[in-house]
């Protein structure tokens, strides 16, 4: 059975989202999932997954923040890697979405 | 027992033989994820279900660690565990992905079963020239049965070289097909507004 388009273009964009989250600020994995569960309606759980696969490849890096109520969260932040890797995802999604649109139209 | 409690004891189940340090990392991150979820007074089970299947979750978990040893340490074993994990989710995912995998499976077997006997005969027929060649009273006297050897010799080399990439470009297109296949779950609908 094929998956439903929707999720697998949101597959695509999943990666891309992170990195743009984390190009505007550092952030931990609780919020990225509600931001992401809220925006794009991503299980939240994956998020773990995927922050695992961005740190090894060396996309992201941690460090430990003190917290009021709690542990110390985990913050992810962009490496050089990581904004290069954003720049790349970003011209590729913009050149794609501007070509899939003269295709699909603008009609509502 | 509390959602939470089993939320975590099902993704502990689910992801039995692993590293055991690479284990407790991901259940303190859950742990850490329902402890936000309760400062931001949301219910466990709100949170358990926001956060999707654990034991989908755990095969993603495992299979993400698969592809993490093969890439730190490329080996035969741990691009056996790589196939064998990408085999257990194609299964899971259904019949034709399955009768795809019994057809692509022993194509590349035999083709690396091909190119083994290639490598054996090339170094066997080399050293043959080069111990016995004088005997064959080839034109050209000596030189011929030594550079025919040595040549057969640099082929059986290389031969194994390709060998090698050719695996590990099998193995790596493998992940990348693995990750492009899990890397998203979908949000089930019955769940509630994270914060």
């Amino acid at each position: 059975m094929a998956e439903s388009i929707d999720i697998q273009l949101k597959k695509g964009v999943l990666e891309l989202c992170v990195l743009e989250l984390l190009s505007q600020e550092d952030s931990y994995a609780y919020d990225i999932a509600s931001r992401l569960a809220d925006g794009i309606g991503m299980g939240e759980g994956t998020v773990y997954p995927l922050m695992r696969r961005l740190h090894t490849e060396g996309l992201v890096e941690t460090y430990l923040v003190e917290s009021s109520s709690g542990p110390p969260r985990k913050y992810y932040r962009l490496t050089r890697a990581g904004k290069a890797e954003l720049l790349r995802e970003r011209s590729a999604w913009h050149e794609f979405t501007r070509a899939v649109n003269a295709i699909v139209g603008g009609r509502k | 027992m509390s959602a939470r409690a089993d939320f975590l004891a099902t993704l502990r189940a689910g992801l039995r033989g692993a590293p055991d340090s690479s284990i407790d990392e991901i259940i303190a991150d859950y742990s850490t994820h329902f402890d936000e979820g309760a400062a931001a007074a949301r219910s466990e089970s709100d949170v358990a279900a926001a956060l999707g299947d654990p034991l989908a979750l755990a095969g993603e978990l495992r299979m993400e660690l698969r592809l993490e040893t093969f890439e730190a340490a490329p080996s035969p074993r741990s691009a056996a565990e790589v196939i064998s994990g990408v085999a257990s989710q194609v299964v899971a995912r259904g019949f034709l992905n399955v009768a795809l995998l019994c057809l692509v499976g022993p194509l590349l077997a035999l083709s690396g079963l091909g190119i083994v006997i290639a490598i054996l005969s090339a170094a066997g027929f080399g050293i043959w020239f080069l111990a016995d060649g004088s005997s064959l009273g080839l034109p050209g006297g000596l030189g011929t049965p030594l550079l025919c050897g040595l040549g057969l010799l640099a082929a059986a080399i290389s031969l194994t070289a390709f060998l090698f990439l050719a695996a590990n470009a099998v193995v790596s297109g493998l992940a990348k097909y693995a990750r492009n296949q899990y890397r998203f779950l979908t949000r089930p609908s019955n769940a509630g507004t994270p914060r």
